[in-house]
């Protein structure tokens, strides 16, 4: 095997260069058995695969035998054996771009890169191809990441042009761009720099910034700023005057870009503001392209949607949005940051606390359940408790209580475990939270770290999200040179020390014990509670674990009054969510608790797309449920959605329209989780596979009506026996559609999927609305339909890959899906 | 995870094994919800266990021959064990519902079963083999009876789609049997490839079925089709070698992880989810203990032990005296106190020429049961319920306190040991772990030992007159027959027949399947000990000295007559004889070794011995006898003529029976004292070392 990176010919120098350079990680890293996960990363990112020599010298120099290293680096998704292309195309089969087609892309990638069936690599050794579980960009499904760069809306017909796109931005970036040098600054201009803004073009657009503002000579800060949520209107660019005022340019395209500038900002030199004037001049008689321009529509129309968009929602955790530079900590602490940590630091603001409260609250502070949290804490974690506020990862345990729990342990050495692991797919909220206000994250973090007594905390984020972990790490840093992590925190005797671990992918390790197991070096495995993690969680010690939506709320509740008056009686504040699916405008919201998913779907999110029906909105991701439409007006919070049959989950909204097959929505789940269980327990290792082949069944038309009875079954005892959250939420998909949708079910073993989702059930015909244009035969990648000008088309249904481009080419709407069995 | 019970409390179904108590928890056991669950789960495992029990030849056969492990035996050139296991069986006229059924029809042709088997029945050797051929001779109108009866089960099984269905004989009713759905084309082709020894035979049947829990629990839980299909990712058959004796199947292992969590960095998990499997890194291999297949619940890790005594079987293949003892027996293991369930006192083993003792241990407390190897261990109990084990160099590898008075000989099958002790309880323990599986509570003591019958039952006498049928499993009462007094004895299987005598004087024969009696016949005196069986006829003395020929034909009496009576008051047998095809050897007399001709009933030889005789009963190994008297001389006999060819003095009492592996004996006085023997050369190497 030969290694990509090193240039030496021999086997022998190949080898022992494979061992300095492994050496040299195990010194960086360590050598005990709790460091596998970092190594064999560190193995990867330097070999981009684990190479059998760096393995053989890491059982050799290591605690780490033959035996962890196979059963951790098989476990996660993220290690490969054997080396990959150059490039390496990951296709996101989240739940929203498999319900826009992403199975369709990820063949036609394999069909234009000319891939045989069992290789994952192209001949050339150039492209390697992957599906991935959710890249977390759902609003722009479907999405595909080559190597650092995603692509959004993705068409499957298009693939080649993607791949064209690449080569472009790989030759571009090859040409060094020059910072422009700082002077007077005119204005600002922000756009969210997050990998889904990039995704969708902004990153072209910050360089069209860049370059026009060198030819113009124009003076204006470009300023990456945190998240607006509106994922359906970028790439968005805000340009802010020196006056306050603000205009907002959704959906700009970088040869806009120029033309808005001359619009706001005036060029430093009369020499260079008479040479744009003449060339605008002699541009705008050339063509007259510059009409279309984003400047020339009315302000109402370009911002309503937009507005309409961001109505109706309420920021706490994603407060200074389109604001705010995610790393800059001056701006944060001057907008109130780590007022929180000050509050609950400062003995002095304690005692006025103390003071303000009612002889009631002060007795239950003193009751002897935890009589040796120091009241210096206590009334932090009362604080929490009154709030209301619930763990946002899924199962919404009261976070007031779980503090408690873990501050009462007598153990000196605790630790709070920030969860970033968000693998539902379908779901982005924390990812963007981390992306765009780490420092109120750690604030959190560092308020719970205080409460519970505890001095080590840990970031987990799932690999998936490097952008994440870059923007944490640098935030980080920020915040250790400020003294806000750290020794002596503010001058206080409290110290945390902070530091990053991350997943290497595995949905499972969302769970608290496995998510410890894998920290500890282990496979993700979890484990049966009690012991809970707040007894003995990490290492053995008690455990906080929160997630990242939940830590972000804390500095709110800590600073203000009026938490608890936000949301329901049983859920209190507001839930982030990740809009996606048929809906117009997805994109990430934050809403109070009780608001309703129809509100949801028609005022934020615009109605349906295509003016589609709205057929149930899946909450929740694989462990959740789909609610159908009829049941939509009903307030979403923890309680609600557990009695419809979904669960809160970590706040996945994935809105599915009369053209998705709900069987096809469950046996995605089913299979994504079937993919995703760690093996453990009889009931979700072998039950869910049996869930996945009776649901394979069913999809493919060979289904009986008893197969319906015993997936019911089997997925009554799943939940019931299964070992952890895990296997016991897995049948929630396939339990609430076989509620909510049953007939759907019927349809199927009779032979019928309306939607066509069911590749198996159907085949395209063409109807007598064709007019023989030829649009569909040239379209055709398979070459099925023959190329017959001003005839009927036909489709040979041997070569037909149900790929549906056909459809979307036809003008006539004459290409249709049919069941073969009617 | 069939282990869910309910806690009542939370209204959680939790898996027991993994759940940690705490106070005031309220568990339900049995509820419908839980055994439903506990079902599910059975099923789901067996949805992934991609194996035979037992091969499909052998489950069809109308004769109940066990085709497979005669096939077994055969490639790896066993002739002799093979041969036994079809003694009095014909494949004539049988349709061969064998060959339909067997699995290597579906690669590409079927194994030639029946000509293989008739190869094994023909398969000539000395001139000792003209004696077999009249005994065979003497039972063919049964089995033309038997084959004519068959025919017309085999053309109802021609008719029935399913050709690996079970037939409906009682004997299978119960058993559960896996199922393993077709062969992938890659499978057939590793198939071909793998299986090319002469009988292409894919040797379907599990080795290690005896202690399977899953098919046990199956069985209990009667499921007979996996009701969600058999679909594994792996392959069938495909087995890798651990070490050289530890066999591991993948498509059998239900991923529980004991071994994993057993071996520090030996076994471990590779992948997740339903793709996840146990596999061993070469690394990992060398410091494998074997006896972790002792704890694997499945056939997945088994142990081997057969293929490593190959060298040491090639001589005994051209044996020249088949015993027709139903056992097949592994020469390492001497697993009840007659080394038989029939109680014949006849092995095929050799002796060692001119032994010598390698080791001894002395104990030094009252012992009266015999001694018991298994697995390469030999393990003794004391009367005060001491169980210790020893490896072959004679250290002690194991201890284990029964914490009862012991008498009775104890019997160990796959690593269970099955003990009667004097206040009446049988118990089943596991050696493993020391941990007890089931105990049963008779009224009076049990001073005999415990006979296994091959079919999950086990068969224990006690002194409050009743014998015992239990569950091996779970020890649950099966039947018992009342009779009029004390059991002294052990009971002798005899097909599914089990022979047994008491105080009461009469020799008592029942069906095992049914819990029925069959028939009885009063002897003149109360039988001390047990009855010894022999084809159709069983052997059994009474106090006084009489010695019984008894002959049984589908569980009745067909005749019955006195070989030998008491000479003298003092001639009471407290022994039990050892039978082989011609004749049998009796201690009588105080101080003789007889040997009667079972065709004429008349002494052929008589020799005396050093010492009086007792309890210890004398053991045929192929043409050797061995035999222990009370005053605590061991002697061996040339089988012939009677001539003594070796004695040793232990100078200690003996009451226990000698226990014989490959090539070396055992014997524990009743002092305690364990004596190893073995060959000259093998004591001369320690020696040296």
């Amino acid at each position: 095997m030969s290694c990509e990176n090193c240039k030496i010919s021999s086997p022998d120098e190949a080898r022992s260069s494979i061992r300095l350079r492994t050496d040299a990680l195990v010194q960086r890293i360590g050598r005990s058995r709790e460091c596998v996960i970092p190594l064999l990363q560190a193995l990867q990112a330097e070999f981009s695969y684990l190479p059998s020599d760096a393995l053989e010298r890491i059982y050799e120099t290591t605690d780490i035998t033959q035996a962890q290293a196979i059963s951790v680096a098989t476990f996660y998704a993220q290690f490969r054996m054997f080396p990959y292309g150059r490039h390496t195309i990951r296709v996101c089969c989240g739940t929203a771009c498999h319900v826009k087609g992403a199975n369709t892309v990820y063949d036609s990638f394999r069909r234009e890169l000319n891939m045989s069936d069992d290789t994952i690599t192209t001949s050339d050794g150039l492209y390697s191809i992957e599906k991935i579980a959710c890249l977390g960009c759902c609003a722009l499904a479907p999405v595909v990441q080559i190597d650092n760069k995603i692509f959004g809306h993705v068409q499957a017909g298009r693939v080649g042009d993607v791949l064209q796109e690449f080569q472009d931005y790989l030759a571009a970036n090859q040409s060094t761009s020059s910072e422009h040098p700082a002077k007077e600054i005119q204005g600002e201009v922000r756009l969210g720099m997050e990998n889904c803004c990039q995704a969708s073009g902004t990153a072209e657009v910050k360089i069209a910034l860049e370059e026009a503002c060198r030819e113009l000579g124009i003076n204006i800060a470009i300023k990456p700023v945190s998240c607006v949520g509106a994922c359906n209107q970028v790439p968005l660019i805000d340009v802010a005057m020196p006056d306050g005022s603000i205009t907002r340019y959704p959906h700009i395209r970088p040869d806009e870009v120029k033309e808005v500038l001359l619009h706001h900002f005036r060029p430093a030199s009369p020499f260079r503001r008479w040479r744009n004037a003449l060339l605008g001049r002699i541009d705008s008689f050339h063509s007259d392209q510059t009409w279309d321009n984003i400047l020339y529509q009315p302000e109402e129309e370009r911002t309503r949607r937009i507005n309409n968009f961001l109505e109706g929602q309420l920021r706490i955790s994603t407060e200074g949005y389109g604001l705010m530079n995610p790393l800059d900590i001056d701006e944060y602490v001057a907008r109130g940051g780590f007022e929180a940590l000050r509050f609950s630091l400062f003995p002095k603001e304690k005692d006025d606390f103390q003071h303000q409260m009612g002889d009631t609250e002060r007795e239950h502070l003193s009751s002897p359940s935890q009589n040796f949290i120091p009241k210096s804490r206590s009334y932090v974690i009362d604080k929490v408790l009154k709030s209301g506020l619930r763990g946002r990862g899924g199962g919404g345990f009261p976070t007031g209580q779980k503090w408690k729990m873990v501050a009462c342990e007598a153990d000196p050495l605790k630790y709070v475990i920030c969860n970033g692991d968000e693998g539902d797919p379908g779901a982005f909220m924390d990812r963007i939270l981390l992306e765009s206000y780490p420092l109120r994250v750690i604030e959190g973090l560092l308020v719970a770290a205080y409460a519970v007594g505890a001095r080590r905390a840990i970031f987990y984020i799932r690999a998936e999200y490097p952008q994440a972990v870059i923007r944490v790490r640098k935030a980080l840093d920020l915040c250790r040179q400020r003294g806000y992590v750290g020794d002596n925190i503010l001058g206080t005797d409290f110290s945390a020390d902070v530091t990053i671990f991350e997943g290497a992918g595995a949905f499972v390790c969302g769970e608290e014990t496995a998510l410890i197991a894998s920290i500890e070096g282990r496979r993700g495995f979890p484990h049966l509670r009690p012991p809970y993690p707040s007894q003995q969680g990490l290492f053995g010690h008690p455990t906080l674990i929160n997630n990242v939506e939940t830590l972000s709320q804390v500095p709110h509740i800590i600073t203000h009054d009026d938490y608890a008056a936000i949301g329901t009686a049983g859920s209190k504040g507001t839930k982030v969510f990740a809009l996606a699916g048929k809906v117009r405008h997805g994109g990430l919201i934050e809403v109070p608790m009780g608001t309703t998913l129809r509100q949801i779907v028609e005022n934020i999110g615009g109605g349906m797309e295509k003016g589609e029906q709205l057929k149930a909105v899946q909450t929740g991701g694989p462990s959740g449920g789909c609610i159908p439409a009829h049941l939509c007006d009903a307030a979403v919070d923890f309680d609600a959605l557990t009695d419809m049959g979904a669960i809160m989950g970590s706040g996945g909204l994935v809105v599915l329209s009369e053209t998705d097959c709900m069987v096809d929505v469950a046996r995605y789940f089913v299979n994504f989780v079937s993919s995703e269980s760690c093996g453990k327990c009889t009931f979700c290792r072998v039950g869910v596979r049996r869930m996945l082949d009776i649901l394979n069944r069913i999809c493919s038309g060979k289904g009986t009506m008893q197969d319906i009875a015993q997936l019911e079954e089997l997925a009554e005892s799943i939940q019931k026996a299964a070992l952890c959250g895990l296997g016991k939420t897995a049948p929630n998909p396939v339990l609430s559609t076989l509620r909510h949708f049953r007939h759907e079910y019927e349809e199927h073993v009779n032979g019928i999927c309306r939607t066509g989702s069911c590749k198996q059930m159907v085949r395209l015909t063409v109807t007598d609305d064709c007019i023989g244009c030829t649009k569909c035969a040239r379209c055709c990648p398979a070459d099925a339909i023959p190329f017959e000008p001003y005839k009927k088309h036909t489709i040979d249904t041997e070569l037909c890959t149900l790929c549906g481009l056909c459809i979307e080419e036809c003008d006539f709407n004459a290409i249709k899906y049919e069941n073969i069995r009617q | 995870m069939v282990c869910m019970v309910k806690d009542v409390t939370s209204g959680q179904m939790i898996p027991s094994c993994s759940t940690l108590p705490y106070e005031g928890m309220r568990i339900e056991t049995d509820s419908d919800e839980v055994y439903a669950l506990r079902r599910l789960s059975l099923e789901l495992l067996l949805s992934d266990h991609r194996a035979d029990c037992e091969g499909p030849c052998s489950i069809v056969c109308p004769q109940g021959i066990d085709v497979a492990q005669a096939i077994l035996h055969y490639d790896r050139d066993e002739i002799a064990q093979a041969k036994t296991l079809l003694e009095g069986t014909s494949c004539e006229g049988c349709k061969a519902p064998c060959e339909k059924a067997c699995r290597r029809r579906t690669v590409d042709n079927a194994v030639n079963i029946r000509s293989i088997l008739d190869e094994i029945r023909n398969f000539s050797d000395t001139s000792l083999e003209e004696k077999e051929a009249s005994s065979v001779e003497h039972q063919t109108p049964r089995d033309v009876q038997s084959t004519q009866h068959d025919d017309n089960q085999i053309s109802k099984d021609d008719k029935s789609e399913s050709p690996v269905a079970p037939v409906s004989s009682t004997k299978r009713k119960e058993q559960f049997f896996s199922r393993i759905g077709s062969f992938s084309e890659s499978e057939k082709q590793h198939m071909r490839e793998a299986y090319n020894q002469p009988s292409r035979c894919l040797h379907c049947s599990c080795e290690g079925r005896a202690k399977c829990k899953l098919r046990s629990l199956a069985t209990e839980a009667s499921i007979k089709l996996p009701k969600y299909g058999v679909q594994s990712s792996l392959p069938f058959k495909e087995q890798i070698r651990v070490t050289n004796n530890l066999v591991f199947e993948p498509a059998k292992c239900i991923r529980c992880g004991l071994c994993v969590y057993n071996t520090d960095d030996g076994f471990t998990f590779e992948r997740r989810g339903f793709d996840m499997q146990v596999i061993i890194p070469e690394e990992s291999k060398k410091h494998v203990d074997e006896r972790i297949a002792d704890i694997c619940p499945t056939g997945a890790l088994f142990r081997k032990i057969v293929m490593l005594l190959f060298v040491l079987l090639i001589p005994f293949s051209s044996c020249r005296r088949m015993p027709n003892s139903s056992d097949a027996e592994s020469f390492q293991e001497w697993t009840s106190f007659r080394g038989n369930a029939s109680l014949n006192g006849f092995s095929k083993r050799k002796l060692p020429e001119g032994p010598t003792l390698l080791w001894e241990h002395r104990h030094n407390v009252r012992s009266v049961t015999s001694p018991i190897v298994s697995n390469g261990t030999v393990y003794v109990c004391d009367k005060h319920g001491k169980l210790i084990g020893f490896n072959e160099q004679g250290d002690i590898v194991s201890e284990l306190q029964l914490q009862a008075d012991v008498e009775a000989s104890f019997i160990i099958s796959d690593s269970v040991l099955y003990v009667g002790q004097i206040d009446g309880l049988i118990r089943s323990i596991s050696l493993s772990d020391g941990s007890e599986n089931w105990r049963f509570q008779t009224e009076g003591q049990i001073i005999a030992s415990p006979t296994l019958d091959g079919r999950g039952h086990i068969l224990v006498g006690s002194y409050d007159n009743c014998m015992y049928t239990l569950d091996t499993l779970h020890g649950q009462l099966v039947s018992s027959i009342s009779t009029g007094y004390y059991i002294n004895g052990a009971a002798a299987l005899w097909h599914q027949f089990a022979l047994f005598g008491g105080c009461d004087a009469w020799l008592r024969i029942t069906n095992t399947e049914t819990g029925e009696y069959t028939d009885s016949l009063r002897l003149d005196a109360y039988i001390p000990a047990s009855p010894a069986v022999w084809g159709d006829c069983a052997y059994v003395a009474d106090y006084s000295g009489d010695v019984y020929e008894v002959g049984i034909s589908d569980g009745h009496v067909s005749s019955h007559r006195k070989i030998l009576s008491a000479t003298s008051d003092e001639g009471n047998m407290l022994s039990m004889p050892a039978v082989t095809d011609d004749a049998v050897y009796v201690l009588a007399d105080e101080r003789y070794l007889l040997c009667i001709e079972r065709a004429s009933g008349r002494i052929r030889w008589k020799q005396m011995l050093r010492g009086d005789v007792g309890e210890s009963s004398p053991l045929v190994c192929s043409d050797r006898i061995l035999v222990c008297t009370r005053t605590g001389i061991v002697s061996i006999h040339d089988a012939a003529s009677g001539q003594c060819l070796w004695e040793y003095e232990t100078g200690e009492q003996i009451i226990s029976s000698p226990a014989v592996v490959s090539s070396r004996f055992y014997i524990l006085t009743a002092r305690g004292t364990l004596l190893c023997f073995g060959r000259q050369e093998e004591g001369k190497a320690k020696r040296r070392m």
